[in-house]
């Protein structure tokens, strides 16, 4: 349990209170700070890695990108990965790259900052993925025997791995990924229920009929991207991921601002050394798949 | 002819010398006073000549004494509840002159003494400053959120105090932390004084007597804590029948009753209260119709007076809270305590209380959601004995000592599968327990050097222990773990000592002025692992260990009091300094939860505080109320925080400004207002975003609080109206309307970040409780 999820409850009790506004604030003057963010996945393909600096808070458009960096990737201590850059900040494999479960990948980023060299690296180790998506159902989501409006679940079929053990999901349809904001992944574990199997009998003794199947994803129809129609095929994707990746999506997540229940806000926990000097992430992850034509 | 005149004149001057000398021999007016209804001995009347402007209050036998001359003087005899006395006393011959009183209750409310059960002019004559004393009386007249009054609310208001956020019941003092302050209901601590989020406090107004609040300048008879004590007792009446006071109110009804037991020997005094604020909740819509939210609490009290000279008391409370949505998750707080005092007269110049005080805090966290139903639970349990002796060596020269030892568990948290009994989800588990001892000797006297120099001084000795069976981790600089002992059963381990020297003194500049100043030194023993700063219903209390030092305090208060008018108006100023070692904090992203390393996560530093309080305080008259100015800055410097630089503390307020009014139109009808002002609070905002996956997120430079809140304020109104008494009725009523933040101003309780249809970060205000009305309804009988 997390504080801070539990606090859905206590943000609740407020709201019965509480009203909002919006207001501008008096930001905080501070240097820009790089951003990395990439990934090696056991998926064969071009792998990338996007570094830009922070943008101004109330600043639209797009951030400033890095350019001109020097990218690689150590597979193991050893094996050299090569990037090259194929629009400004994108990084890219310059061939398919599949990684390895149990192998460490190691990220160096270096670039000249005016007139400055910074230099950058992060590492992590691609873990075992779960077990093949046998099946996957998706029904309205309800709550309490009532079916909430426009909102489905998606609901595997799969054996989960023992231990604490971290997910993340993603929805396609039609081959468009459609939960493709940080802020709509599904990010979890399955606690108590780790090593079993998901949604088969021995699970569905367990619930007794209660808020199964079990559900890693929320589809919202009433989102123009999030609508479905019959004969739609639905690629649901079930990421093995770190603890400290699951940390870092939920960080985002849940980066809401100043209350006086949860203290002092600090930046997102990055994975990315120097400590402290730089914001994002570079994850390794195992991945299995599963599609489902809709009726 | 001449030599007649002469000597005529010698023997007119010699007469009138005679006559002048008799004038001056002392002599005195004496007495006792008691309850004209149970012939109670009353302590702490005032009797006030005002040949003197001055006078005596009555002491713990209900005896005064005033020496005076020959003459005709004008007694006014007051105490609250009581229907003033006037009296004219002539001494004569130096004869002295014993009045002995009886006292008739006042059943209407009074016109005077907003602060009270003490001297008139206790302001400036009292040796102990930073100290403010609030009677019921003044606490029903203030108004109150959605009308419930409220004691804490009320101490809130008095200089030097800050409310840790809009509608808590945490509160900061002299900028110390909210966990700083010693609260305790009949001498057993209350660790969370809070009912539904804060917004309300645990203490029934209608069980309590009086609450008083230490802000510097502690009595070496208290400990535990650095920045306060609020030391809140309830009511001890001798009635002679059945009676009680309730009210029935928006939010919450209560109903408090006292009867007489055993020939009078005996009172009992039982109160309740309970909300039902969930029986509306369904009127916000679906969302809420499976969502419970509800506190109740009980006070009950016995008092038996064995004889003249010993009396015992016990005193519970019980208070719970419980919030959630059915078969999701739930919350459920509580305290309970329980007080037992033998009080013992020796003889007029000594007696002695013995106290044996347990308490308990606990709060749960449940997950209903089938089939992963779960209790996750933590709490803390007290147990204390306590000796305690007041020897009155002349009306000069008063000591008090005494020995206390507590023993304390704090119970780090337990997790236990709810779920069916064939199949198991989760472990139970437990995070351990943290045991501890702690013990003071101590020692206070207070002496009337001359008549102008008071000086009191006094040591508090402090030893605290932990005992096993405990695990320890150790952490290196970094803070990495690195290994662990392990302690075994009840085996002692860091034993820590500290004297805590406490002195004071007063000098009377003259009969409406004086000048005092204080020295402390403060220690805990125990701390919130927390880093909110309004207070969560799961706070989590942990004892020093080997990683985590006693927090220390010394403070240094000066100040000027002055009356005026016949001490009908009380003013002072006080500066302060304090500074703070070992206070803790925890790093970014600590995990507070269910974490048996949970002492990796802190870290800590020292802090200091300063500031300068004004108050002006009417206690008499139509017009009662006061205004007080506090400027006041407090910060800390926390290793691994704000990169080892110095940051403001998230109670610094530098300016707050109260004021307190209150008018008695008619004997019926009164009306009040508060008007506050703080400057807003320290607030961490961000310098940038930065955007992964279509996702902006705030970025923050990594100094703390650097940015402010806008300012606090408000305006709470309520006017209070009587049904018309009659003589035949014992029944009393009175209806209070109240109307909290009268013009609606929208005070920042929370700023909140998030994504916009356009990715852009959206930055918004969370504000509660404008305009909020109430109508209640109370009665007494």
């Amino acid at each position: 349990m997390n504080i801070k999820r539990n606090s859905i409850l206590l943000l609740t009790l407020f709201s019965l209170f509480s009203c909002k506004e919006e207001m501008e604030i008096d930001i905080e003057e501070g240097d820009r700070m790089i951003g990395i963010y990439g990934s090696i996945t056991d998926e064969e393909i071009k792998h990338q890695v996007i570094i830009s600096k922070s943008a101004d808070f109330y600043k639209p458009g797009n951030p400033e990108m890095v350019q001109n960096a020097e990218v690689f990737v150590l597979d193991n201590w050893s094996d050299t990965i090569e990037y090259q850059e194929i629009a400004p900040g994108v990084y890219e494999t310059i061939d398919t790259v599949k990684g390895e479960v149990g192998h460490t990948y190691t990220l160096s980023v270096k670039f000249n900052d005016n007139g400055e060299t910074k230099e950058y690296y992060a590492q992590e180790t691609l873990l075992q993925p779960p077990g093949n998506i046998d099946n996957i159902v998706v029904c309205p989501f309800s709550f309490n025997g009532q079916e909430i409006d426009n909102i489905y679940k998606v609901c595997p079929y799969f054996q989960s791995l023992k231990g604490d053990v971290y997910y993340l999901s993603k929805v396609a349809l039609d081959g468009r990924i459609v939960t493709d904001s940080l802020s709509e992944y599904s990010v979890y574990n399955f606690e108590g229920l780790s090593g079993m199997y998901i949604n088969g009998k021995e699970m569905e003794e367990l619930y007794d009929g209660n808020v199964f199947p079990e559900w890693v994803c929320i589809l919202d129809t009433s989102k123009s991207d999030e609508k479905l129609f019959h004969d739609q095929l639905l690629t649901l994707y079930i990421y093995r991921i770190s603890e400290e990746y699951a940390n870092f999506v939920q960080d985002v997540q849940n980066s809401s601002g100043n209350d006086p229940m949860f203290g002092s806000p600090a930046n997102v926990r990055s994975n990315i050394k120097p400590q402290g000097k730089a914001l994002g992430y570079f994850y390794a992850a195992s991945i299995v798949k599963g599609d489902v034509r809709l009726k | 002819m001449e030599k007649i005149r002469i000597l005529l004149a010698f023997i007119f001057f010699t007469i009138s010398a005679i006559a002048q000398a008799e004038e001056n021999v002392q002599s005195s007016i004496s007495g006792t006073i008691k309850d004209g209804e149970t012939k109670e001995n009353l302590i702490g009347v005032s009797v006030y000549v005002e040949e003197i402007k001055g006078g005596a209050a009555t002491d713990e036998n209900g005896k005064y004494k005033i020496k005076l001359g020959n003459g005709k003087y004008n007694l006014t005899i007051s105490y609250i509840g009581y229907k003033t006395i006037k009296e004219k006393v002539e001494i004569k011959n130096s004869k002295p002159v014993v009045l002995n009183l009886t006292m008739e209750p006042d059943n209407q409310e009074l016109e005077e003494v907003i602060v009270t059960g003490r001297k008139p002019d206790a302001n400036i004559s009292e040796a102990l400053m930073s100290a403010q004393k609030l009677h019921t009386v003044t606490i029903k007249k203030i108004p109150a959120l959605m009308g419930e009054v409220d004691v804490v609310k009320a101490i809130q208001l008095l200089p030097g105090v800050q409310s840790a956020s809009e509608g808590s019941s945490n509160f900061s003092v002299r900028g110390g932390g909210t966990d700083q302050n010693l609260i305790m209901l009949d001498d057993a601590i209350i660790y969370n004084p809070s009912h539904m989020m804060g917004f309300f406090s645990v203490f029934n107004n209608d069980a309590i007597s009086d609450a008083t609040l230490i802000k510097g300048d502690i009595p070496a008879t208290y400990g535990g804590r650095l920045s306060s004590v609020l030391d809140i007792q309830t009511r001890e009446n001798t009635p002679k029948k059945i009676s009680g006071n309730g009210g029935i109110g928006l939010i919450s009804s209560r109903l408090m009753l006292e009867a007489p037991l055993f020939h009078e020997k005996t009172t009992v005094m039982v109160a309740g209260r309970r909300t039902y604020a969930d029986l509306f909740l369904p009127l916000g819509g679906d969302d809420f119709e499976d969502t419970y939210l509800y506190f109740y609490d009980l006070n009950a009290k016995i008092t038996h007076k064995i004889n003249d000279n010993n009396r015992i008391y016990i005193s519970s409370y019980l208070g719970k809270d419980n919030f959630g949505m059915d078969e999701l998750a739930g919350f459920g707080f509580g305290n309970m305590s329980l007080s037992t005092k033998w009080k013992h007269i020796f003889n007029k110049n000594l007696y002695s209380n013995l106290e044996i005080n347990g308490t308990s805090y606990y709060n749960i966290r449940a997950i209903e959601m089938k089939p992963f139903e779960t209790e996750f639970k933590s709490d803390v349990k007290d147990w204390n004995l306590r000796y305690d002796m007041t020897k009155i060596w002349s009306q000069k020269n008063t000591s008090r000592f005494g020995i206390s030892g507590t023993y304390h568990r704090f119970n780090i948290g337990d997790t236990e599968d709810k779920g069916r009994d064939d199949v198991k989800v989760f472990d139970d588990s437990t995070f351990g327990y943290r045991k501890a001892l702690d013990y003071a000797l101590y020692f206070s006297h207070e002496q009337n050097i001359t008549k102008r120099l008071t000086l009191k001084y006094g040591l508090r000795l402090s030893m605290f222990q932990n005992i096993g069976s405990e695990k320890v981790y150790h952490f290196d600089d970094q803070y990495r773990k690195i290994d662990s002992t392990e302690y075994g059963k009840n085996e002692i381990f860091n034993t820590k000592f500290n004297p805590e020297p406490r002195i004071g003194a007063l000098y009377k500049l003259d009969a409406a002025s004086s000048i005092k100043a204080s020295y402390s030194r403060t220690v805990q023993y125990a701390q919130i692992a927390s880093n909110s700063t309004g207070g969560l219903p799961f706070d989590l209390w942990i004892p020093s260990n080997p990683n985590i030092k006693p927090q220390k305090c010394d403070q240094w208060v000066i100040g000027y009091f002055r009356n005026f008018f016949d001490n009908k108006v009380e003013t002072s100023v006080e500066v302060y300094y304090k500074s703070m070692k070992n206070l803790i904090d925890f790093k970014d992203h600590a995990n507070l939860f269910g974490n048996a390393e949970i002492d990796g996560d802190i870290r800590s530093g020292k802090g200091r505080a300063y500031g300068a309080e004004f108050l002006v305080r009417k206690n008499v008259g139509k017009v009662t109320g006061w205004v007080s100015y506090t400027y006041s800055r407090t910060y800390r410097t926390i290793e691994g925080i704000n990169f080892g630089e110095e940051y403001l503390s998230p109670y610094d307020r530098p300016h707050n400004f109260v004021c307190v009014l209150s008018f008695d139109w008619t004997k019926r009808f009164s009306i009040s207002a508060n008007w506050i002002f703080n400057s807003g609070q320290p607030v961490t905002y961000p310098f940038g975003k930065y955007t992964i996956d279509n996702t902006p997120y705030a970025v923050y430079t990594g100094y703390r609080n650097k940015s402010r809140y806008p300012s606090y304020h408000r305006l709470d109104l309520s006017a209070t109206l009587k049904t018309k008494p009659k003589k035949w009725k014992k029944w009393e009523g009175e209806w209070n309307f109240s109307l909290y933040n009268a013009y609606g101003n929208h005070n920042t309780w929370a700023v909140m970040f998030s994504p916009d249809e356009n990715n852009m970060i959206k930055t918004e205000r969370l504000y509660l409780f404008t305009f909020v009305p109430s109508v209640s309804y109370n009665f007494k009988f």
